[in-house]
């Protein structure tokens, strides 16, 4: 047995560790013998623990000052003893299975012949056990597993790095349950006398039809916590759901579920309770995507093999997120395997994928490397037309992350990702972008309820246009690159308070439009269009209280700050978009200064243990604005910070959710509708020409928004069969002087109805089957009203934007996966799917033209795209 | 199974899928249409006025008749007479590069008004050549011209192919190219499939090189942007003119030199 006083410097707390004993016995049954003279009370607790099984816990500077005790006791109660040796010395105790606690006495019952405490006395003493939770199997942490206490009922859920913490009142036993999506649910023991670590290994749940557990907690959702607009994907459910060509793309499956909607068949953007598609902000382990997709929007930027996991948060954004007015999508990479080497890949129609991670400190740190590269480029070489087979045409990605832990307390990731797209004719024409970011992140654990993050984060966009042909020689260059660095601490501050504090800082360049002529000869002028500078920076503090077992709140403020800065010219423009002043600023010198607080706030309540409502309030505001005039995304659209005249978009959004758990947890059902209004919204001017070096604001229109609707989710996670069924009824609008009589309009993404029914069932051990079917409304666009002549041409007249509808879209896919050979090193499976499995013509656009056949007419045509897709696709893991 | 992907994947990627769809249409208040121009060459000044119709009439557009047309410049005016129905003109009037010209027209006692000048110098053509496009094996049409450096000027072109006019808009400005020497190649996507409008072997080419203000190119560039019936354009509008009063259309005091050529084989 180990006895101590020792003195934190904080709490002064004394404490001990104990085996855990089964049965405590009582004060009044334990007799000892004592002979004190003239001893330190600190010598007496120590004379009594010596000779009993009681451990005192107390507050040092209660206990040391006292002195010069002369006690003499023999064979008796320890129930008698203590009152006599505190008598006079302002000291209480309570007994706390084997601990009794010390505490100084109030001054009303000083003196009392009774030094027990009153019943109302609530122990001071508690400490935090705290750990991270990782995967058995790989070592990978597990991110928002839950984690319980039955009595007294307490909770927390793990961070973005696996680490929880929870402050529990001490010398008690606890039983704790750790659970989370696909991990078999843990139970564990433990009895907290001091703080205590408890790392917490989970193992993978194997799928056994047989037998399907039904746990609350397994389904990853929180009745309890004021978090909501949130969504979370599995990867390993997003995996099995048919998706175009086979390729897997995550940015794709979160379109099926209620509030955010895809942008059409070809595009890779979504919208997000009427936001547009720049206002979603895109992290890939912290870094900022600044354009997440390939091939001109049919696929996306992240390879679903190096990904862990994915948050979308539709409203109620945590403090720490801010600079898009409309979602955050929030991408965490695998840290890799730290048990042993594995190599796992796919062979698809369009990409093959290949992934090798493995331990760098054995259990400790391990590293990942994931590729994906497309062959189309493969094919059209065999191509006969000399026009095909000297196209290039690919894309690939690189993510890598590595981590290094240093002792218990330390940890470092660095993590990042390289993709490039190439498209180009030989050598005469070509275009080739992408992304890069790097993220270097170092965990600090100052203790046990106090953790740190700091992120170091480099991220880049860019694309490079070459030309060469008769006579024209050239390049064009543009890229918005950021560095930024972070702080995060959570504190831990007891079982019912966690706060969050941070910030955050990110320098921005963007360089909007480069031109280099190529030789003497070149058929341009270079030109470089200035390069504009800007300081992101913002702080914020956010709690979150448990104020009882039923209600929660989370509150908090960030205060975001965009200071423009020079160098550069900046201009003062009248009505009409016309320059009337130009201001020059020195390099460094602020331009102007946004300052916004951005208060959220949510909150949760507890009807029963399986329904729960919650409210929230969020603002947000975004600094840097995506400047594209086509109906689909380009690689060349341009991000354009604020300026003098460039103002700060700004949404406010109020939220409502009703949540409920049916038929034992089988299923979940989720209603939550939301009013949303933007600020400083922008639009462009008729004719605008955003390939220009005259200064963009020119060609702007700026005005006001607002969205609302409701989203019905019905979700069933557990059994052979699981999926989801989701509805959203949706209005998004919009009000910008000059654009239709300055009256309201329809947003383009504004969708009346958007219906998706996804399914996965479990045929047996070697098939499984899903399914997806989706409908929406089609999308608000502006139609001509009538056609006029200019030029001895035909072109259309317009009046109101956004009256008339695409035609309403739904397609159905499936898909078939076989378990081929599997054994414990290596196991295969086939994917077979189709795409838009009954042909569907889904309007990608809509063309009015001359009559082809007479053309005295004037027609309306509609392109399709995607029609009847099969496709094949081949996973190996060993 | 790799040849039936390859072709799945080159008719989605690249062709889609097209067909004529019948759209309802609310017919619009009908608008005039007024197109002025002022050129440099004798007999080539006059002013059309026509009206918009539905979407689902057919494209004779009838001129509209009874207005009082004035075009005039400093101290000089020039009324234009009807011709035929719609067209106003007067063979009197030829512009002169430099000069600023003033168009008055009234209709229904509504007042429309208008002015434009007219760029100097008048660049012209140095040479026209015909040759193959990229990812194409159809033949289009490059302009050679030189750019005078320091003033902004702004072009359009005008093809026609054995005499008939190719419907697409050529445009551009010396943005980028100021003071150079320039070859434009005349891109154009023959969407109507018609045989007629590709250029080949034999053909007879002639481009006029129009030298047209600031207002105008930026009328031309709206109209082919957000008027042309493109799906792709995310805000179709009507193009802003330079003609004040309410009507759609521009007035264009303009340069215009001409080239042709008979197409070789290459």
């Amino acid at each position: 047995m180990r006895v101590s006083f020792f003195i934190t410097g904080l709490l002064s707390l004394a404490a001990m560790l104990t085996s855990t004993r089964g049965y405590t016995q009582r004060l009044e049954d334990v007799k000892i013998s004592l002979r004190l003279n003239h001893a330190s009370m600190t010598e007496a607790l120590r004379a009594i623990e010596s000779k009993t099984p009681f451990k005192f816990l107390a507050r040092a500077e209660d206990v040391e000052p006292l002195r010069d005790i002369t006690l003499t006791v023999k064979d008796q109660p320890v129930a008698d003893v203590l009152p006599t040796l505190f008598k006079g010395r302002h000291l209480q105790y309570k007994q706390v299975g084997v601990n009794i606690i010390l505490k100084k006495a109030t001054s009303n019952i000083e003196g009392g012949d009774n030094d027990a405490m009153p019943v109302k006395f609530k122990a001071a003493v508690k400490f935090a056990v705290s750990g991270t939770v990782r995967s058995a199997g790989t070592g990978e942490t597990v991110l928002g597993a839950t984690i319980r206490i039955g009595e007294p009922s307490a909770g927390t859920v793990t961070n973005e790095y696996g680490f929880y913490s929870l402050t529990l009142p001490s010398g008690r036993s606890y039983r704790m349950t750790v659970s989370a999506v696909r991990f078999k649910t843990r139970e564990l023991e433990f009895t907290l006398t001091s703080d205590l670590v408890q790392n917490i290994k989970m193992e993978e749940e194997v799928k056994d039809l047989q037998q399907v557990t039904v746990t609350a907690s397994s389904s990853g959702r929180s009745l309890q916590s004021p978090q909501m607009g949130l969504e979370k994907l599995n990867i390993r459910e997003a995996n099995k759901i048919p998706v175009i060509f086979g390729e897997k793309d995550i940015l794709k499956t979160i379109q099926l579920l209620p509030g955010i909607k895809s942008a059409g068949d070809g595009n890779s953007g979504f919208y997000v309770r009427g936001g547009a598609a720049d206002q979603n902000l895109i992290l890939l382990d912290e870094a900022v995507v600044y354009n997440p997709s390939h091939l001109l929007g049919f696929f996306s930027t992240f390879n679903s093999d190096a990904i862990k996991n994915i948050d979308v948060y539709k409203g109620g954004m945590p403090a720490q997120y801010g600079g898009r007015l409309s979602s955050v999508v929030d991408v965490k990479m695998n840290d890799g395997n730290n048990k042993t080497y594995g190599v796992n890949g796919g062979i698809g129609l369009i990409s093959s994928r290949l992934t090798a991670e493995g331990p760098i400190q054995p259990d400790k740190s391990s590293f990942l490397v994931s590729g994906r590269r497309t062959y189309a480029d493969v094919f059209l070489k065999l191509s006969s037309d000399s026009n095909v087979n000297k196209s290039r045409l690919y894309f690939y990605d690189l993510n890598a992350k590595a981590n290094y832990s240093f002792g218990d307390k330390d940890r470092l990731y660095l993590s990042g990702y390289f993709g490039r797209d190439v498209l180009a004719q030989g050598n005469t024409v070509g275009i080739n972008w992408g992304n890069t970011t790097a993220t270097l992140r170092w965990n600090h654990l100052f203790n046990t309820r106090l953790f740190s993050n700091t992120s170091l984060i480099y991220s880049n966009y860019d694309y490079k246009i070459h030309i060469n042909q008769d006579g024209n020689n050239f390049d064009i260059f543009s890229q918005i690159r950021d560095w930024n660095l972070k702080e995060a601490l959570q504190w831990y501050v007891s079982s019912k308070n966690t706060v969050s504090v941070g910030l955050d800082a990110i320098f921005h360049t963007i360089r909007p439009g480069e031109i280099t002529a190529n030789g003497a000869d070149a058929g341009v002028n270079s030109i470089a269009l200035q390069r504009r500078y800007s300081l992101e920076s913002s702080v914020y503090a956010t709690d979150t209280w448990k104020a009882s077992d039923r209600f929660s709140l989370t509150y908090g403020l960030r205060v975001s700050a965009f200071s423009v800065l020079g160098k550069g010219d900046y201009y003062e423009f009248n009505a009409n978009g016309q320059v009337i002043d130009t201001l020059h600023y020195r390099s460094g010198q602020v331009v102007k200064t946004y300052v916004n607080p951005e208060p959220r706030i949510a909150v949760s309540y507890q009807l029963n243990p399986t329904t729960s409502l919650k409210a929230s309030y969020v603002r947000n505001t975004q600094n840097l604005h995506l400047i594209s005039n086509s109906t689909t995304n380009s690689p060349t659209d341009k991000w354009v910070a604020n300026t003098n005249v460039i103002k700060p978009e700004i949404s406010d959004q109020w939220a409502l959710g009703y949540y409920k758990n049916l038929a034992e947890n089988k299923y979940e059902l989720t209603v939550e509708t939301y009013y949303k209004t933007m600020q400083n919204q922008i639009d462009y001017r008729n004719g605008a020409n955003i390939f220009t070096n005259k200064p963009i604001e020119s060609e702007l229109l700026f005005g006001r928004g607002r969205a609302y609707g409701i989203e019905w989710l019905l979700r069933k996670k557990i059994g052979r069969l699981t999926g989801w069924v989701s509805y959203t009824l949706s209005k998004t609008e919009r009000q910008i002087n000059g654009i239709n009589n300055d009256r309201w309009y329809n947003a383009r993404q504004d969708r009346t109805h958007d219906i998706a029914i996804v399914g996965i069932y479990e045929i047996n051990k070697k098939w499984s089957f899903s399914a997806d079917w989706v409908f929406y409304t089609g999308d608000a666009v502006t139609f001509p009203n009538g056609k006029y002549r200019v030029g001895g041409d035909v072109y259309f007249y317009y009046t109101n934007r956004n009256a008339y509808r695409m035609p309403n879209y739904h397609r159905l896919d499936f898909s078939f996966t076989k378990q081929l050979k599997k054994t414990r090193r290596f196991s295969s499976e086939l994917v077979f799917g189709v795409y838009n499995a009954y042909g569907r013509k889904n309007a990608y656009q809509i063309d009015f033209r001359q009559g082809k056949a007479d053309p005295n007419i004037t027609e309306a045509v509609q392109t399709s795209l995607f029609s009847f897709v099969p496709s094949i696709s081949y996973n190996f893991k060993f | 199974m790799r040849y039936s992907a390859l072709l799945i994947l080159s008719l989605c990627l690249f062709c889609g899928c097209q067909k004529v769809i019948s759209v309802h249409l609310d017919p619009g208040a009908t608008q005039y249409v007024i197109e002025g121009v002022v050129t440099d060459q004798p007999g080539g000044s006059s002013v059309s006025i026509s009206q918009t119709k539905d979407f689902s009439g057919n494209n004779t557009f009838a001129g509209v008749s009874g207005a009082a047309v004035t075009i005039s410049c400093g101290g000089a005016s020039y009324a234009l007479s009807e011709s035929s129905p719609g067209v106003y003109a007067n063979g009197m009037l030829t512009g002169v590069p430099g000069n600023t010209y003033s168009l008055n027209v009234v209709l229904d006692g509504h007042t429309y008004t208008a002015s434009s000048t007219m760029p100097n110098p008048v660049v012209g053509i140095d040479s026209i050549y015909v040759r193959t496009g990229v990812l194409t094996d159809k033949k289009y049409v490059t302009v050679v011209y030189t750019d005078p450096a320091g003033i902004p000027n702004y072009y359009r072109w005008v093809q026609y192919v054995n005499g008939r006019k190719e419907k697409t808009n050529f445009f551009g400005n010396d943005e980028f190219t100021d003071g150079l020497t320039i070859r434009a190649q005349l891109d154009f996507n023959n969407d109507t499939n018609d045989p007629n409008r590709d250029i080949k072997t034999g053909d007879s080419v002639r481009i006029d090189m129009i030298n047209i203000d600031s207002a105008v190119y930026q009328y031309w560039f709206a109209l082919q942007q957000n008027a042309d019936g493109s799906g792709q354009s995310a805000s179709p509008a009507n193009p802003t003119g330079n003609i004040a009063g309410g009507c759609l259309g521009y007035f264009s005091a303009q340069g215009v030199r001409t080239k042709g050529l008979m197409v070789g084989k290459e």
